[in-house]
């Protein structure tokens, strides 16, 4: 169960930046997400920690050891990393059968026989695949075939288990299935798992840790609740959260109603509000914005209930877990919690936590 | 910061795609642009024993072949005339061939035609055939007292044939043309599947017409892939040279091609290559002309939609009509040359259609009463001797050119410098630009002697493989290239993550995913060795006779049945090996390359 310390990694192509100066430490044992939209440099980073890209400049360790260090001219090549990787296409190879696939890397290690026909079914029978053994990729549906380039890459015994993007070519009913999959193997192997998703749901359901990656550079660092309930940054809060959280731009009048008098610079204050920590009310109460509903709906467990804030006709949108009882077209007060409340500078960093505590800095 | 870099361009030099790609483009510059660039050089360079005309030393730069050429007394005739020729021919064939091509492509794709399911593969066979085929037959029907020898059909029936129509640029033109129909068949036939049958819904929704849609949407949509066909045609058929070869001498008509081969013939290296030069950049023009206009393609990238359902259009009561003109084509294209090759060698005395005239002596006689070729064809050591040749030469440098072709796809995608990639795909398609003969004309001047650790190998049969690997190079590195583009990389760093090294992921993973595509690529490879001329006919010499020489020495000496048994073995090979390859990847045809 190694530990992965990257310091000030960076990797530049022809003529991009894909990572920037990028320092991170995945702990051993955890199950780590990189997280960010496409094209963040998330799957590079992931590419570098297994081998198969070199870093342009910065440090990677696994366990204490350093595997790329362009400066010293250090680079261990991957398959001496002990590191596993499972691809976004699951690369399962086509003309061999699922068994050839998983056996292909032991016979690379020159195991016995009789060793590797039983590592080979250990394995299969661990991601319930045994009944799949001489079938070929192509007739396995998704859900298996992600299955067999799993059992490919446990049937090493990686200290570290590196996953891209492992459930996005699931079904719905599939990625909860897999998501309980890879949580138990967590559990049973203990190894050190890093993936990189750009979908928030699976980074907050499986990851102990996340990583916020965005332009090549990192965003935050945390566990999901802390990155939900913290974003350092409005880039965080705003990629963050479905449907995404609510921005009142600095200088509107909504922004302004919401911050104190007394606050500095509150003109330059840009507030976000979480959609679940708006109250709708018919209602008015001290602090309350006074807007009006331009839509009803209903996604199932729960409602969203679209508004219009009066003064500026910024869209607020709300979640609620009750049926509505407003209807579009009518006026109503929009109450912010202040735990939901989330106020960035000029620099989209982060204030500090409540306009309260705002007013006792100032 | 420089020991930084030094240690990265360090390591990279060990990578074995670099030093794969660094072999593979040293050895395609000798191979490829070499040639080419020193038949350029030798267009103004004085060649040996020429220096009293050129009064210039041996080597010396000298502009004398090109002033006598465009500007001398001879110019006209040495010149102007073969290149009138050349591109009068190019453009009727070419012009003629897209027109009748487009026409067959709508009704094969977008009518009721019958039969067309089976026209379709039948209206094919033309262009799996070699193109002297025709003229051959050609010679056969229409030959008339111009020339000495056995006569022609039409003679014998009692009627004679005007030069006009029996050689020359009329029979030529007409061959071509019926040659490269199936290529505009397939060219456009494929745009015209790949067309959106939604757009021209979308044209009758808003209330057009069926001849406005056909005009205004289908047309202008089409118009790339037509041009494109067009302008492949023309580039091919400049540099085309058996046809002419064949019914040109009686007439004194030459094209380029035909005079750059009498030049050689002639040790007039220079003159050869300035009309390799003048070939060389006739092609270079066309062809980027059509890669200029394949960028503009993307405008219409609609055309590569997903191909929906596209009604076919009724053809009424022109429908037999129609039906009855397209299987006279057939009849007239491939019917007609092959029956008249096949009658040919059947009978003793040409055109006489009686019981005692015909005889199998011309396949499986002895004692023949001629001064050489004393047995029949199959019995004759010669043809199997160069039947030999032909199924080694073409065998071997199928496999090689398709093997290359594979690793010029894995360097390309794989190497981590970008230079590297273009340089070899720019390299591995030159070939394509220059005509068979005059590239036959720079290999020859760059392995006629020995060069370095290279000893002369004129009159080898490795003259024939290079040339044969390099010509093929353009299209077996464009299978590499597109095979190893599907592949995508995950399936090779899947088992690089396992410590398999660079040779053990082609063995085990890269080959025996690519198997189908190099083995369609090898045979296609196989099947234009042999059936191609123009790149052997100055390379071959009687102990290196490949099928295809062999048959045009036959037809030099006047022993026409022989020639055409012999070509009729050739279109044999050709059909089965097409046959295979439709069986084993569909019609590969259609990316219109094997030439």
């Amino acid at each position: 169960m190694p530990e992965i310390v990257i310091d000030k990694l960076s990797k530049s192509f022809a003529n991009a930046h894909a990572v920037r100066d990028v320092s991170l430490t995945v702990k051993a044992g955890s199950f780590t997400c990189i997280l960010g939209p496409s094209g963040c440099g998330k799957t590079t980073l992931l590419r570098m920690i297994a081998g198969l890209e070199e870093a342009s400049a910065g440090q990677i360790r696994i366990g204490g050891r350093l595997v790329d260090d362009p400066v010293q001219g250090t680079f261990v090549p991957p398959e001496q990393r002990g590191v596993g990787l499972v691809f976004q296409s699951y690369a399962l190879w086509p003309h061999m059968t699922v068994v050839q696939n998983v056996e292909f890397g032991l016979r690379l290690q020159r195991l016995d026989a009789s060793a590797r026909r039983a590592r080979t079914r250990a394995m299969l029978d661990t991601l319930r695949i045994t009944e799949l053994a001489d079938r070929y990729p192509a007739h396995l549906s998704g859900g298996q075939q992600q299955r067999v380039a799993l059992a490919r890459t446990l049937a090493l015994a990686p200290q570290v288990l590196l996953l891209d993007e492992p459930l996005s070519n699931l079904d719905a009913s599939l990625r909860l299935a897999m998501r309980a999959e890879l949580a138990r193997l967590h559990r049973e192997f203990g190894t050190t798992i890093v993936f990189v998703t750009h979908d928030q749901w699976e980074a907050m359901t499986l990851a102990t840790d996340i990583a916020v990656l965005a332009e090549g550079e990192v965003q935050q660092t945390g566990s999901a609740s802390t990155i939900y309930d913290r974003p350092t940054t409005r880039f965080v809060a705003e990629f963050i959260g479905s449907p995404p959280i609510n921005i009142l731009p600095a200088g509107s009048p909504a922004a302004m109603s919401l911050i104190p008098q007394g606050v500095p610079e509150r003109d330059q204050i840009t507030v976000g509000l979480r959609p679940e920590a708006v109250r709708i009310s018919d209602r008015s109460a001290p602090g309350s914005l006074s807007a009006t509903v331009t839509a009803v709906l209903p996604t199932g467990g729960s409602w969203i209930v679209e508004t219009a804030v009066q003064a500026d006709g910024i869209g607020v949108v709300c979640t609620t877990l009750s049926r509505p009882i407003f209807v579009p077209m009518q006026p109503v007060f929009l109450e912010p919690q202040n735990d939901g409340m989330h106020l960035f500078g000029p620099n989209g960093r982060r204030l500090s936590d409540f306009p309260s505590n705002l007013m006792e800095t100032s | 910061m420089l020991r930084r870099i030094s240690t990265y361009r360090l390591r990279l030099l060990q990578d074995p795609v670099l030093a794969l790609g660094l072999v593979l483009l040293a050895l395609f510059v000798w191979l490829i642009a070499l040639p080419i660039v020193m038949i350029l050089q030798d267009a103004f360079t004085s060649q040996p024993g020429d220096g009293a005309k050129t009064r210039a030393a041996d080597g010396a730069m000298t502009s004398y072949y090109i002033t006598r050429a465009l500007a001398s007394r001879m110019s006209g005739i040495i010149f102007f005339a073969p290149l009138w020729n050349t591109l009068v021919v190019a453009v009727s064939a070419a012009g003629m061939a897209l027109m009748i091509g487009a026409g067959l492509a709508w009704m094969l794709v977008r009518s009721d035609l019958p039969m067309r399911g089976w026209f379709s593969v039948a209206l094919l066979i033309p262009y799996m055939l070699p193109v002297w085929t025709f003229a051959l037959a050609w010679v056969t029907l229409f030959k008339n007292t111009t020339q000495g020898g056995q006569p022609g059909w039409m003679q014998a029936l009692g009627a004679e044939t005007p030069d006009w129509l029996a050689y020359g640029m009329v029979p030529t033109i007409i061959i071509l043309t019926l040659h490269y129909i199936p290529f505009a068949i397939l060219i456009i036939g494929g745009a015209l599947r790949r067309v959106d049958g939604q757009l021209e819904e979308a044209a009758q929704m808003l209330g057009a017409r069926r001849w406005a849609i056909l005009w205004r949407v289908t047309v202008p949509v089409m118009r790339p892939a037509v041009l494109s066909a067009g302008l492949l045609m023309f580039a091919d058929a400049i540099g085309e040279f058996s046809v002419p070869y064949i019914l040109g001498l009686p007439v004194q008509f030459e094209t380029l091609s035909v005079s750059l081969f009498r030049a050689i013939s002639t040790q007039q290296n220079g003159m050869a290559a300035v009309y390799a030069t003048v070939v060389l950049l006739i092609g270079v023009i066309t062809l980027g002309i059509d890669t200029w206009m394949l960028r503009e393609v993307h405008r219409f990238a609609t055309i590569g939609g997903k191909g929906t359902t596209s009604r076919t259009s009724p053809l009424r009561g022109a429908r037999w009509l129609l039906f009855g003109a397209v299987a006279l084509l057939f009849v007239v294209s491939v019917i007609l040359p092959l029956a008249t090759l096949i009658l040919s060698t059947l009978m003793e005395i040409p055109g006489r259609f009686s019981p005692d005239n015909f005889t199998l002596d011309y396949w499986i006689g002895r004692s023949l009463p001629t001064v050489a070729m004393t047995s029949g064809i199959l019995l004759a050591p010669e043809f199997w001797h160069a039947a030999w040749n032909s199924l080694r030469i073409a065998g071997m440098a199928a496999l090689a050119a398709g093997c290359l072709g594979l690793l010029v796809g894995y360097v390309v995608a794989r190497s981590p410098w970008r230079w590297l990639a273009v340089s070899l795909r720019g390299v591995t398609f030159l070939p394509y630009l220059v005509p068979g003969i005059a590239f036959a004309a720079a290999i020859l001047m760059l392995f006629a002697v020995p060069r370095g650790p290279v000893p002369a190998l004129y009159g080898t049969p490795w003259i024939l493989l290079l040339a044969l690997v390099a010509d093929q190079m353009p299209f077996s590195s464009r299978v590499g290239i597109s095979a190893m583009a599907q592949l995508g990389s995950d399936i090779e760093d899947a088992a690089r993550m396992m410590g398999a090294g660079m040779l053990h992921r082609m063995r085990a993973i890269i080959l025996p995913i690519l198997n189908g595509a190099l083995a369609t690529a090898v045979l296609l490879s196989f099947i234009s060795g042999i059936k191609g001329v123009s790149l052997f006919i100055l390379l071959a010499v009687p102990s290196t006779d490949v099928l295809t020489t062999f048959s045009l020495r036959l037809v030099d000496y006047g022993y026409a049945q022989a020639a055409n048994a012999v070509v009729l073995v050739i279109s044999m090979l050709a059909l089965l090996g097409s046959f295979a390859i439709h069986r084993l990847a569909g019609p590969v045809f259609a990316q219109g390359w094997g030439r």
